[in-house]
């Protein structure tokens, strides 16, 4: 069997490579992790209050550390992708950093036990003593740090306090006191083992049955698991009986926050407090900024001031007519065109009488470029209709950046505030009826701030096969925030009854798609298991900060795809691509779909990107039935192209790219249905 | 399936306010899970909120746990006195 590993155990000690020391932040799910590890490092990784915030490493510097942040876990071993992920990084860690939630012990100190058990150096933060004190519980500190053999520092993250003394413990990481009889029948397996950094923390995954690590150094798993996890709980109980204390009543706002948290998971109370949500967040980013603040900034902004700067700049020296609509509110009342066949630089005259025109008017300059020289090509590609340098930069700042902040700072209260979990909690009998549970809301809400991004947070899903749905629905039916901007401004146009009419059918879908696949899979998924955080009210620092780096990597990915994509669009118009596309696509739009031929434009652009497309509607004149029909399509189009690598990378190429092309079929079958029924 | 003492019900049975202790756990790896949770056979703990048809809410010291339909007819419990 030995000739068989390909996996190489973690041996060279961290130390030697860098001359840094691993510094492993473990802990159970939701306990701070991810805030020491700001802390420390000085970057910014997500926290949230919901168990499985992280899913992957992340790792960081700090003095002469190494910091690496972890996915939450109960227990070293391999249950999960988490707990596997976490694993490896926790079996070579030169200092293991112990962050356990003084509220939770009973729970916390399992984990706790296991490391000592292991005999990392390492230190204990007893983080959110702020919420202990609300509790209304004391914790014997002196007599716990005692009894497990290692420090233990008290910290209360949010409020940044016990951080120095931390850094300052940090130095005297100790071996704690590891149950003795353990010990002992740890010794014939460490003796068998092969080089490796933790020789003792290698040998407990071994006697405990862990079939990964066993085999890394070639031998078989033990099968000690329950015996040693059930004298583990014991040895926790006693030492929570010994240290606890509950000092007094509850306090008010931990009082509140339980009973808030009570609501909002049954039906009665939840599901009107589900709706309020929904209808605030509708208000607040469809009506108030969809509708005022959008329509200031692409219309004002973007088409009457950015645009027409930008055109002027190439009109100097092309030829171009450019017309001119003089508007009353929304209303044309005048419009007179004026043309430069040398370039608005040549003719003096003419481009004063345009000036004298426009001033002091609202007006809306259309610029047509001469497209016969080659010259006024490529003006057209950068400054045309759908000109890289102007469309870009009106869709990206001018129209979504507004909604794009909007929704993820809601997003951000979201999963602030505790309130995830329990709608986990709330929806998983509906859930169980597509081949998932409860927790799968999470990516699933998620995935309309980032559909790449909730791919990714699939992983929180305990089986491959729930983690192949979730992905599904994710990729067929969920339209990211930047989509979801343009399809609400769309639907404020269209009214409430189709904006119901849309919710309607894409929930149909999602539940469609979900049964398919569900059905299609062999198995069974997993029951619902997870900790319900209390109730919190969302840290404006942490909401703000999230928001701010959402919109940030957000504008960055999307960027280079939506200039890509206005090239390839121009590109196609001026070869004259772009007609024959539209020609070609006929029979569907206008037949099938009974749109105006020129959508087909806008699936050229929702390749690229989804919202790019979505962005591509807004631009045509559509009555509230073809917004309907082609927000469908275009929700249900193919992933965008960065989507479509996460998926290749997390589910696999076979997978990925049966969703990529089933979108299509998908996408056009429905829209065609939804055009013949309304 | 295993033999079920007589004065034993399932979670799925217990009433909202209930106060309970596990006994016993019918599936391995949930023994396991639920032994690291702290929701081990011999722990008590009780019923916080259940949902008409879905999971059963737990509370056990100041944790709250859900814990889906599937699960809690594998879990089971004797309820104590208030
Ligand atoms: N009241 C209180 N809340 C805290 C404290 N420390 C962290 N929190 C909150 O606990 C939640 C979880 O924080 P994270 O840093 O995301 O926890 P994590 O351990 O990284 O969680 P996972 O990545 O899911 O394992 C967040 O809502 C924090 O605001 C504290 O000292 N007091
Ligand atoms: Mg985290």
């Amino acid at each position: 069997m030995q000739t068989l590993i390909i996996e190489s155990e973690p041996l060279s000690p961290s130390v030697e490579k860098t001359g840094k020391k691993k510094l492993v932040l473990v802990g159970n799910p939701n306990v701070g992790k991810s805030l020491f590890f700001n802390h420390f490092s000085g970057l910014y990784v997500d926290v949230s209050n919901f168990p499985g915030t992280t899913v992957e490493i992340t790792e960081g510097n700090y003095k002469n550390f190494r910091v690496i942040d972890t996915p939450g876990i109960y227990g070293v071993s391999s249950f999960n992708d988490e707990e596997r992920v976490a694993r490896d990084e926790v079996l070579s860690a030169d200092i293991v950093l112990n962050v356990i939630d003084a509220t939770n012990l009973e729970r916390d100190l399992f984990l706790t036990l296991q490391l000592i058990d292991m005999q990392f150096p390492m230190v204990v933060a007893l983080n959110m003593m702020d919420a202990l004190e609300e509790a209304g519980m004391e914790i014997d500190v002196e007599r716990l740090s005692e009894i497990l053999g290692v420090p233990i520092v008290k910290v209360t993250a949010i409020k940044k306090h016990g951080f120095d003394e931390l850094e300052k413990a940090l130095e005297n990481a100790t071996v704690g006191n590891a149950d003795k009889t353990l010990l002992h029948e740890l010794e014939p397996i460490v003796a068998r083992l092969k080089q490796t950094l933790n020789p003792i923390a290698d040998a407990v995954m071994i006697l405990e049955g862990d079939e990964t690590v066993a085999e890394r150094h070639g031998i078989a798993p033990e099968d000690k698991r329950e015996e040693i996890y059930v004298a583990r709980r014991n040895r926790v109980n006693e030492i929570v009986s010994e240290v606890v204390r509950e000092k007094s009543a509850m306090k008010v706002g931990a009082v509140i926050s339980e009973k808030l948290g009570k609501w909002t998971i049954n039906p009665i109370s939840g599901i009107p407090i589900l709706i309020l949500a929904l209808w605030l967040i509708y208000e607040v980013v469809g009506v108030m900024v969809a509708q005022r603040v959008v329509g200031h900034t692409e219309v004002e902004l973007g088409n009457k001031l950015f645009e027409p700067f930008v055109k002027h700049l190439f009109a100097t020296i092309t030829p171009v007519e450019i017309s001119v609509d003089v508007l009353n509110g929304e209303e044309v009342i005048e419009t007179k065109s004026f043309a430069f066949p040398e370039g608005t630089s040549r003719d003096k005259a003419q481009f004063d009488e345009f000036k004298a025109f426009i001033e002091g008017k609202d007006v809306m300059q259309n610029f047509a470029f001469s497209q016969e020289t080659l010259w006024g090509k490529i003006v057209t590609i950068f400054a045309g209709e759908f000109g890289a340098f102007t469309m870009t930069v009106t869709y990206l700042a001018f129209l979504l950046l507004p909604l794009v902040i909007g929704f993820y700072m809601f997003l951000a209260i979201l999963e602030d505030c505790g309130y995830l979990p329990r709608l986990a909690t709330m929806v998983d009998r509906l859930f169980t009826g597509i081949g998932l549970n409860g927790r799968a809301v999470i990516p699933i809400i998620l995935g309309f701030g980032c559909v790449t991004m909730a791919t990714v947070t699939t992983r929180l899903l305990q089986t491959s096969r729930e983690k192949t749905i979730a992905a599904s629905i994710l990729n067929f039916a969920i339209p990211c925030s930047a989509q979801l901007a343009v399809i609400t401004a769309l639907l404020t146009k269209a009214g409430g009854f189709y904006t119901l009419v849309f919710f309607f059918i894409i929930l149909s879908c999602l539940v469609a798609i979900g049964t398919i696949v569900d059905k299609i899979l062999p198995g069974k998924s997993s029951a619902l298991l997870i900790d319900l955080p209390p109730m919190r009210l969302p840290r404006a620092s942490n909401v703000l900060k999230k928001t701010w780096i959402k919109t940030k990597s957000f504008m960055q990915e999307a960027t280079p795809w939506f200039f890509i994509g206005a090239l390839l669009i121009s590109v196609m118009q001026v070869t004259g691509l772009l007609e024959g596309w539209v020609k070609l696509f006929e029979p569907i739009t206008t037949h099938w779909l009974q749109l105006p031929a020129e959508s087909a434009r806008a699936f050229v652009m929702g390749m690229v990107r989804r919202d790019f497309g979505a962005a591509g509607l807004y631009e045509l004149n559509l009555t509230p039935q073809q917004i309907v029909v082609s927000l469908t399509v275009i929700t249900l189009f193919v992933p965008c192209i960065a989507s479509l690598m996460v998926l290749i990378k997390e589910r696999g190429i076979r997978e990925a790219m049966t969703i990529w092309a089933g979108s299509w079929l998908f996408a056009f079958s429905v829209g065609g249905i939804v055009a013949l029924i309304i | 399936m295993q033999s079920v003492q007589s004065n034993l019900i399932s979670l799925r049975a217990v009433k909202k306010g209930e106060r309970f202790i596990v006994r016993q756990i019918d599936d391995k790896d949930m023994r396991t899970q639920l032994l690291r949770f702290g929701l081990a056979e011999g722990s008590e703990a009780m019923c916080f909120e259940r949902l008409p048809f879905g999971p059963v809410v737990v509370k056990h010291r100041r944790q709250e746990v859900a814990i889906g339909e599937e699960l809690t007819k594998k879990i089971w419990v004797e309820v104590i006195a208030n």
